[in-house]
């Protein structure tokens, strides 16, 4: 079962398209992580994926169900960008009123987790820190026992060592319960071994939507001479190419250097960073490595 | 007992596969070792449990590792290399031209580029003896991961 | 909605509303409390100063010796206490969907919050009627509580503000149970529809306190006269002679019409107001149903965005 598919999936407000066209396949059991300009698209995404908006052309599975859906919600977490809580409460009241909307509820994580965090129950929600609300609204999502969790750049507020700790959480769960994870980030040094599904997103359309692995293992980083680019063009296909005086770096799709280039692997940020430049390049859809548990 | 290099380019479970090889070659790791658990690495190093799985992958690809199912990754034969003895014999001699080096005033960036450079030359006349498969083909290191599956 | 689903969603509410959930009966309960005080405390004095036997029906200057006692006088001396306090009884449910009602639902959009309740394990669907019909029926029957507390307390205010006693005037057809219940239950219902409409706290309000006074406007000086008209009992009434005539005081004229030399009344007697009051109430609670229909679908085609 695919985590997500969608098809021509499209979002207007009013007369802009939000995003268009979105054509998606991603396995279960990937940490896929959606990059993009602000204002690209992803957080509307995530909304038409986690139930909260409706598209307005094409259609979106989660899970194998429609977002909203009965099935949609009790398998799918979603953190909203503006980490959504009910903030009048006591920590308490709100894990109650979380354990009461759910069917699937584990106590023991939260109150285990919340407790090794330092975050008293009795403190209102709306006091604590931002770091504390995003680790709150994270151990709720996680108590609930999803399938699929789905995070629009939550970790922000995280100082880096909470960061690295909640990561870390979640890559666990990922290993021992097969949880699929979504997650917007800027942060792109830290894709390249978190995520293991990339999907750039650009003024509303989908640049990229491969497996990590794919992605690397099609691309290769090209030096070559400067005034030898115009050529290169009609022997490979070019993603970004940067004049450095006499020397470029070219980022093209291919398997092999020309003649006059020399290769070298390329990295995850090179990529991300060369995809990010160009909003015309684009990836179709690779089928994925097979992941054997 | 991984650890990351973040800045260096270098993907990470190529990063975790040198860091078996050379605890292997230092003798830090023995035969019937078992390497870390894949929930425990990702926990400590926030690293996704597939790029673990990928290097664990690769070891074993290159016999040096087995999974057994339910228990772990185990350590099954340490690489066919100098003994401990000689090893020894060696780091003395490299520590005797690092001191010649310093002597002649070379600093340390310029005793990599040399040692670099010696090993390219030795590389390219066919010297280093290379990792072995398991059917004794030839592994690389660069992109280990193959698109029918690898090793099954 | 299942019976599991309506308890858990019971308990969410419990959480979240905690202060509407008790402050909102609170209110009409006390209120309820103060009038069956002043009623109880009335009848007290009355019986005291034996007053009782003047307050008799179509009665109002009661009979000779009321006249002549001084306590019946300080009694009954008109002030417009008890037509302020009656407005004010009917103020309360206009006032708990205006405070209570409708920030139970705007701010849930206005701050966000529904992003967080709608990812949980329930439809938006299920949320706002299993968290919104408990507050309801609770308010509803605390509202019928004090409506039956202001009935009680009426039979013996209504004779201090000097007009005569008449089943049919406002404060005596708008002070039941079921006048107070139905005006609540129709608050709450537009309540719950300008917030699904308005998600906005202070808007939506604003956009209540019109709906419910254009309500209001309408109930008094359309559904009234009309209600009124309806099944009245007819009754023959001699030309010149006052034998009959009026039917009694506490009837409500609907019309009178000549042919010949003589003439006929319609009129609504006492014994029809349970049944106009029951039709009223009816009323009322259809068009909260249909707000809240009105509610659901909105919110089924305009979920968040």
């Amino acid at each position: 079962m695919n985590a997500i598919e969608t098809r021509g999936l499209g979002k207007r407000y009013r007369r802009t398209w939000a995003v268009r066209d979105c054509h998606l396949t991603v396995p279960a059991g990937q940490v896929t992580a959606l990059v993009g300009p602000n204002g690209a698209g992803k957080t509307t995404l995530l909304r038409i994926l986690a139930g909260l908006a409706t598209p307005t052309a094409g259609t979106a599975t989660v899970l194998g169900a429609a977002p909203g859906s009965p099935q949609a919600r009790a398998a799918v977490s979603a953190i909203d960008q503006t980490v959504p809580l009910y903030r009048h409460l006591r920590v308490a009241g709100q894990l109650g009123a979380a354990r009461a909307l759910n069917d699937q509820w584990d106590a023991d994580l939260a109150a285990q987790r919340l407790s090794a965090l330092g975050i008293a129950t009795s403190a209102r929600v709306g006091k604590l820190s931002g770091g504390q609300q995003a680790q709150l609204a994270l151990t709720m999502a996680l108590a609930r026992r999803p399938r699929l969790l789905l995070l629009d750049e939550p970790l922000a507020s995280l100082d880096p060592l909470a960061r690295q700790d909640v990561l870390g959480w979640l890559m666990t769960c990922v290993a021992e319960d097969g949880l699929s994870v979504v997650f917007s980030s800027h942060v792109i040094p830290e894709l390249e071994r978190i995520a293991s599904y990339l999907v750039v997103l650009s003024a509303g359309r989908i640049q990229v939507a491969a497996t990590v692995d794919s992605l690397l293992d099609t691309h290769l980083a090209l030096t070559g001479p400067a005034d030898g680019v115009d050529d290169l063009y009609d022997q490979v296909e070019i993603i970004t190419a940067q004049r450095a005086g006499r020397q470029a770096v070219v980022l093209a799709r291919t398997a092999a250097a020309p003649a006059g280039w020399t290769a070298r692997p390329v990295t995850m940020e090179e990529l991300v960073l060369g995809y990010l430049r160009e909003p015309a390049a684009r990836v179709a859809g690779e089928p994925g490595l097979e992941i054997v548990r | 007992m991984f650890y990351l290099d973040r800045g260096s380019g270098v993907p990470t479970y190529v990063q975790f596969v040198h860091q078996v090889d050379y605890a292997l070659r230092l003798g830090f790791l023995r035969e019937g070792d078992q390497l870390p658990r894949i929930k425990d690495v990702t926990r400590t190093l926030a690293v996704n449990p597939d790029t673990v799985m990928k290097a664990y992958r690769e070891l074993e690809f290159r016999g040096v590792a087995a999974g057994r199912p339910g228990v772990g990754t185990f350590i099954t034969q340490a690489p066919d290399i100098a003994d401990l003895r000689q090893l020894a014999g060696l780091q003395k001699k490299l520590a005797g031209w690092l001191g010649e080096a310093a002597a002649a005033g070379v600093d340390e960036v310029g005793m990599k580029a040399l040692f670099t450079a010696a090993l390219r030359n030795f590389n390219d006349g066919g010297g280093a003896a290379r990792p072995s498969g398991r059917d004794g083909r030839e592994g690389g290191v660069d992109r280990g991961v193959r698109r029918d599956g690898g090793a099954a | 909605m299942t019976a599991v689903t309506a308890l858990r969603m019971t308990r969410a509410a419990w959480y979240k509303h905690r202060f509407s959930a008790v402050g909102l009966p609170a209110v009409f309960l006390l209120a309820a409390l103060a009038l069956f005080a002043d009623g109880a405390g009335q009848r007290h004095w009355l019986g005291v100063h034996h007053l009782n036997r003047c307050l008799v029906a179509n009665n109002t200057t009661g009979g000779s010796w009321c006249v002549a006692s001084a306590a019946w006088a300080s009694f009954s001396n008109p002030s417009q206490t008890p037509n302020i306090i009656a407005a004010a009884i009917l103020a309360l449910p206009a006032l708990a969907g205006l405070f209570a009602g409708v920030p139970w639902v705007a701010r849930e959009f206005e701050s966000g919050a529904f992003r967080f309740t709608w990812t949980q394990g329930t439809s938006p669907r299920q949320w706002l009627l299993g968290t919104f019909g408990p507050l309801v029926l609770l308010s509803a029957v605390s509202a019928a509580i004090c409506g039956a507390a202001a009935y009680w307390w009426y039979q013996i205010a209504q004779w201090q503000d000097g007009t005569s006693i008449w089943s049919w005037r406002w404060s005596s057809f708008e002070l039941t149970p079921l006048s107070v219940g139905g005006w609540t239950v129709l608050a709450m219902a537009l309540a719950l529809l300008c917030g699904v409409l308005i998600r906005r706290v202070l808007p939506a309000m604003i956009a209540f306190a019109v709906a419910i006074g254009a309500c209001a406007y309408l109930a008094q000086s359309w559904l009234r006269p009309w209600l009124f008209g309806l099944g009245p009992a007819v009754k023959q009434v001699s030309f010149g002679t006052s034998a009959g005539w009026p039917p009694s005081t506490t009837t409500y004229m609907v019309r009178t019409w000549q042919y010949h030399d003589t003439r006929w009344v319609a009129y609504q007697p006492h014994s029809h107001l349970i049944g106009l009051e029951l039709a009223r109430c009816g009323i009322l609670v259809a068009v909260a149903a249909l707000a809240v229909l009105a509610s659901v679908w909105w919110l089924r085609i305009r979920p968040a965005d």
